[in-house]
């Protein structure tokens, strides 16, 4: 096993410094060599556009991603005005980097006797508008979501943030595929330690082929054998923005409408804008709801579970003859009940997401009502069983990141098994494994649990009730942002009556 | 290496794990158990059974019948084990409701019967007791009482005794303390089948140490028992008669709704260690109904408030003296003694000195209000 | 930021953490042998023990800023006999953890999981132990700051004891019990409340100048003998003097019989969630123990030292399986634990008082 992998990591580092000696040549004078060599890097490709210009060169691109018109509009019509339109122009002299522009949609102009080559911005791509994206639906606030371009998505961020001090910084990986990304954050907020640590890591960040900002989530995060994501990914600008001015860092990546932002906690994987736009005592009572879910999510089912097959004594006495009523033709231990009718429900729901919206709805019909009820009748699953494991179903679809959802539910799992084994001790003891565990976890080395774990009152302000906003005067300390005051006294007018 | 024996660990864990497993479905619930004395000397459990019906299958909720089940041993313990040869699941008497001991078994020491009830941690302490007017296995034999099955009638019964202050609150776990306590007794709710077959209350069976005294307190005096111990409920109403003068006898009753809002035991030892007490309770008085009808003068109220004060008193005294007859601590007049005299306590045999000591009740009575007429 | 610093608070609430664990669900069971119904005097004499303990160790620590009990040790006792003290306070460790673990493993046994090998319920404990015991000093106490939350939920819950019939008589008379009867109770109550040792081994890490950390290792101990004050009242009140006598348990006893509309047998859930402050009690000698072994044997790194420890205390928890034995080894841990809570301090206090610049010319 050793062996076969020593073998693998030598035949990776050959198989870059190989790439690395194409990307050492440079243009030469010759026109027709130049255009031979872009041919055949692109080997031969048909969508490989060229026009000639008399007297001037050689127009060279990529049919499918430029536009046409822009070629005729601008360099044509250019070229044809006057001279000067060349010496404006950016040029490139390495073969490499012009089959970087063209890939990025850029025609380039070879000229006879040159070793530069000059590269227009005709990109045309086909972009999807601006609409609200579908994972994270809000009630009011803004409706914008990224989309898949990033000078569009960027351009969001700045809109909202409009901040002299707001940096952007490209970064291109893989080495098969040149994906772009942006490394976006406030200068004078964010804190110089987490920025260093970010370009550490990404240093590592080497890959034939970066799909999308995940794959570098992978590769960046703090620990990969965790169940709780690290980093909070969102499609809404506005969760952006609202990170960014906490000194956190956000990673847009182009071709991709999700945007990374960490050094992330815990506590903010349940909180939704929605929360800042409604009054605080509705926000509040919103950021309560979801923590209770987090609870219920993990550990309903195996609470239910302990009861019914440790602890009956602990439930009332009426209860316990109904729940004993509905459980008395059941074959199976409750464990069994418990994760066949989750893994029905998770069956369900993932046939739901990849199905087109009308098919999708029938599928929650047969699937809720049809299989619900024929397993009760046909005495599979007990009635309360389906009702704990709906509730729980539920409950974990209220927290407002998919992706800390779907880890609750996942979560649950582990826990029945614990309450199965040891009733409720199996569970305190789960729960205690939980609770060390995001103790230790960290984001970009700042604590996870945070403003829990290390305990700080004075930030808790939006962690189980949120405050009225002149409330939360500070930003949070774990980011160590360099200005740690958010507000000054907005209701000092107050005083002043 | 690592993950290897993680996984090997978490595999023999499930594999052989659900040691202590108890499944609901597969138990037999006791729900009310009685026990009585036979005459060798052994224990008659009488247990009430909790089974659904076996014709109310799939959803819902089956319908559930009471299965009583008898079955003898020396020791509860050992009448429970012969009685899990005969039940068909696992015997759970967990969520007993309530206990109901036969008197013949009550006039000896019953620490024995409760002692499994403390020593293992599954049984349920909150259960209530009661004593059995005759034999429990007769009670519990009714099976149904007004259209209830036994255990929850009798629970029921019970729990609406206790709010009208006609019997203590008294569970498993509440006797324990006064068990061990040799300055306090206390008293048990005794209830009896009727003619009709049904339950009724017949008031507080007083125990001296750990043994029934055969003497009880009827329903009409244990609401004033209570009241002395500070024990009210939710209810306390009392039927007093204040115009014995009166021709017709509806007239001679005031019938009352009292909320004690003071209580005080003192006990005071002279130099010849003479052990004395004084209950003094301040009771505050609605007038529920009043046949009598002439209430409206501030005198009338006033006479009538010195009547019923007269009948408290009187009340008051011939309880005490009921108790002090059976030996039965129930003010827990030792407990204060042992607490504030330790020396004098030491020196005397309460149960010699008890029934002799003087306990003076003083009743303050407050007409608060005479409902929405005069 | 260091890795190993905490904050003031998390220190009070680590050291709350410390004592609080399985001793407070015995604690008037213990300390009623002796006092009677005069015990909750004894915890009240017990905690002034216990500021005088307070105050050795931190007069010894406030002269040698920057060093651990296992540092000052070498200092004074040379080099072998220096040696010695750690490894005995590392064996200490060992001693008590195994004591937590084989009291517990019994108190679960007798309360809730009856058939469960007790081999089980000790891996269950040891493993979580080991968790958080690898963690450094920092993820350590922000876990036992969280955990706090669970004794605030001990005190909601035994609001509901309030309706039983308490009575408060029981706590008289006060001369019940003579002075030497409740200093022996007090002895009792102490051994319910030890874990403030661990400010030997953490006072270099907590960020603060001395003098707070007096005042919250103080309210530390204060807070703690509240807590034990309170449920020592309430249990002495709920039963009488000659039924704790029987019942090892009276905190959960207490509980048990208690009903209400939504759940029942309270004493279950309550000691779900005690498991939590036996853990702690567990990883904070774990701790102990382990740096003791680490700066002997590893340069410092308590890696190894974890794993190890672990297993032996795991493998000591099958030696004492019968009531009588696990009696002999708990009071046995009890009285030696004064030598290092109490003996070693004082007398490497009075040493470095003696030689007062022994400590100046060593750095």
């Amino acid at each position: 096993m050793f062996k076969k992998s020593l073998g693998r990591r030598e035949m990776k580092a050959r198989g870059g410094q190989r790439s690395f000696e194409v990307e050492g040549q440079r243009l030469s004078d010759d026109l027709q060599e130049n255009i031979q060599s872009i041919i055949q890097s692109f080997v031969h490709t048909s969508d490989l556009g060229q026009r000639e210009i008399a007297q001037v060169g050689t127009l060279i691109y990529l049919e499918s991603l430029v536009d046409q018109d822009k070629i005729e509009k601008n360099i044509l019509k250019g070229l044809n005005l006057s001279d000067q339109y060349l010496t404006e122009s950016q040029t490139v002299d390495h073969l490499d980097d012009v089959i970087t522009k063209m890939l990025n949609g850029f025609t380039i102009l070879l000229k006879e006797n040159c070793q530069i080559a000059y590269f227009f911005n005709t990109a045309g791509y086909l972009n999807r508008t601006i609409i609200e994206p579908s994972s994270e639906h809000i009630i009011r606030g803004s409706h914008e979501g990224f989309i898949e371009d990033l000078s569009t998505n960027i351009q969001l961020v700045r809109r909202l943030a409009k901040n002299k001090k707001l940096v952007v910084k490209y970064m291109e990986f893989g080495e098969r595929s040149h994906s772009k990304v942006a490394i976006i954050y406030i200068d004078d907020l964010i804190n110089k330690d987490i920025l260093q640590e970010l370009e550490y890591r990404l240093s590592y960040s080497k890959a034939g082929y970066i799909q999308s900002p995940g794959y570098l989530l992978e590769f960046i995060e703090d620990e990969s054998f965790s169940p709780f994501p690290q980093m909070l990914s969102t499609e809404r600008p506005d969760r952006v923005v609202a990170n960014l001015m906490e000194g956190r860092f956000a990673i847009i990546g182009d071709r991709s409408p999700i945007a990374l932002v960490a050094p992330i906690n815990f506590f903010a994987f349940f909180q939704s804008p929605d929360d800042y736009n409604t009054r605080f005592f509705i926000g509040s009572f919103l950021t309560l709801i979801r923590l209770m879910s987090l609870y219920i999510g993990i550990a309903l089912p195996s609470l239910y579970i302990a009861v019914v097959a440790f602890h009956y004594e602990v439930v009332p006495y009426e209860f316990m003859l109904t729940l004993k009523g509905t459980l008395e033709y059941v074959p199976f231990p409750p464990i069994v009940e418990a994760i066949s009718m989750a893994i029905i429900l998770e069956l369900i729901s993932e046939a739901a997401t990849r199905l087109p919206g009308p098919i999708a709805q029938t599928i929650g019909v047969v699937g809720g009502l049809v299989i619900g009820s024929a397993v009760v009748e046909a005495n599979l699953v007990s009635n309360a069983m389906i009702v704990v494991i709906a509730l729980t179903a539920i409950a974990s679809y209220t927290i407002p990141v998919t992706e800390m959802s779907t880890t609750i539910r996942l979560l649950g799992f582990p826990a029945s098994l614990a309450g199965s084994l040891f009733g409720f001790i199996g569970i305190a003891f789960y729960m205690m494994f939980i609770l060390i565990h995001l103790c230790k976890l960290e984001s970009f080395g700042q604590p996870y649990f945070s403003p829990i774990a290390p305990l700080k009152l004075e930030e808790n302000k939006d962690t189980f009730f949120r405050f009225p906003i002149w409330a939360t005067k500070y930003r949070p300390s774990t980011t160590e942002v360099k200005d740690i005051r958010r507000m000054g006294n907005p209701r000092g007018w107050k005083k002043h009556e | 290496m690592k993950k290897t024996v993680i996984f090997l660990i978490l595999c023999m864990l499930i594999l052989t794990g659900c040691w202590d497993q108890d499944l609901l479905k597969d138990t037999r619930l006791a729900v009310g158990v009685g026990y009585d004395q036979l005459e060798n000397g052994e224990l008659l459990q009488t247990t009430d059974i909790r089974v659904p019906k076996i014709d109310s299958g799939g959803t819902g909720r089956p319908a559930m019948t009471a299965v009583i089940m008898k079955s003898t041993g020396a020791t509860p313990r050992q009448s429970r084990m012969s009685l899990e040869k005969e039940v068909a699941g696992n015997y759970a008497p967990n969520k007993v409701l309530v206990y109901v001991i036969g008197e013949e078994l009550a006039k000896k020491d019953i620490y024995p019967i409760f002692d499994v009830l403390y020593r293992y941690p599954r049984n349920s302490l909150g259960a209530k007791i009661v004593l059995a007017k005759g034999r429990a296995e007769e009670l519990i034999s009714l099976k149904i009482v007004e259209e209830k099955l036994i255990s929850d009638a009798l629970l029921k019964i019970i729990e609406s005794g206790e709010d009208d202050t006609f019997i203590p609150r008294v569970s498993v776990q509440s006797v324990c303390p006064v068990l061990f306590n040799a300055g306090q007794d206390f008293a048990l709710p005794k209830v009896e089948k009727s003619d009709n077959d049904q339950i009724t209350i017949t008031g507080m069976a007083l125990f001296s140490g750990n043994k029934y005294t055969g003497v009880d307190v009827t329903t009409e005096d244990s609401g004033m028992l209570l009241i002395l111990n500070n024990e009210e409920s939710k209810l306390t109403r009392f039927n007093l008669k204040v115009n014995p003068e009166e021709k017709r006898k509806t007239n001679q009753y005031v019938n009352v709704h009292i909320f004690p809002n003071k209580h005080d035991i003192k006990i005071s030892v002279s130099k010849s260690n003479q052990v004395s007490a004084v209950v003094r309770i301040r009771l505050k008085v609605h007038v529920n109904e009043y046949a009598l009808n002439n209430l409206s003068s501030k005198k009338a109220v006033e006479s009538l408030s010195k009547k019923i004060n007269e009948q408290f008193t009187i009340k008051a005294q011939e309880v005490i003296s009921e108790i002090q007859k059976a030996n039965c601590d129930y003010l827990g007049i030792g407990r204060r003694v042992q607490a504030y005299y330790p020396k004098t306590w030491a020196a005397m045999d309460w149960n010699q000195v008890y029934p002799t000591i003087q306990i003076n009740p003083k009743v303050e009575t407050q007409i608060i209000e005479t409902g929405i007429i005069k | 930021m260091n890795e190993k610093s905490i904050s003031l608070n998390q220190m009070l609430f680590v050291i709350i953490q410390a004592q609080v664990g399985i001793g407070l669900l015995g604690l008037p069971y213990k300390a009623q042998k002796y006092a009677k119904g005069n015990s909750w005097i004894s915890v009240i004499v017990a905690w002034i023990f216990i500021q005088i303990f307070i105050i050795i160790i931190w007069m010894l620590m406030k002269r040698h800023k920057g060093k651990t009990i296992l540092d000052i040790s070498q200092l004074f006792l040379g080099k072998y006999l220096g040696k010695l003290i750690n490894f005995s306070y590392s064996l200490y460790g060992v001693l008590v953890m195994s004591n937590v673990v084989i009291l517990y493993a019994d108190l679960i046994q007798r309360w809730i999981l009856e058939r469960t090998p007790r081999s089980v319920t000790t891996f269950l404990l040891v493993s979580t132990g080991i968790y958080l015991g690898k963690q450094n000093l920092r993820v350590i106490a922000r876990f036992l700051t969280i955990v706090n939350v669970v004794l605030l939920l001990l005190f909601v819950l035994s609001f509901f004891a309030f309706s039983n019939n308490l009575s408060f008589t029981n706590l008289l008379p006060l001369s019940q019990s003579n002075m030497k009867e409740i200093i022996l109770g007090s002895y009792q109550v102490t051994l319910a409340m030890l874990g403030f040792e661990i400010m030997l081994f953490i006072f270099p890490f907590v960020q603060g100048n001395e003098k707070q950390m007096f005042k919250k290792m103080t309210v530390a101990i204060t807070l703690v003998m509240i807590t034990y004050l309170y449920f020592a009242i309430l249990t002495l009140a709920t039963f009488s003097p000659e039924e704790i006598a029987i019942i090892p348990e009276p905190v959960l006893y207490m509980l048990k019989g208690l009903s209400f509309h939504v759940v029942e047998r309270i004493d279950m859930i309550f000691l779900s969630y005690w498991i939590i402050p036996i853990a702690t009690s567990f990883v904070i000698y774990l701790y102990i123990s382990s740096s003791a072994a680490a700066q002997l044997f590893h340069k410092g790194k308590r890696k190894y030292p974890v794993w190890y420890i672990s297993a032996l205390v795991y493998g000591i928890s099958f030696v004492f399986t019968d009531e009588i034995k696990i009696q002999m080894f708990s009071d046995f841990v009890s009285n030696i634990s004064f030598i290092f809570i109490f003996a070693i301090p004082l007398v490497l206090l009075i040493l470095s008082i003696i030689f007062k610049n022994r400590g100046i010319s060593h750095n």
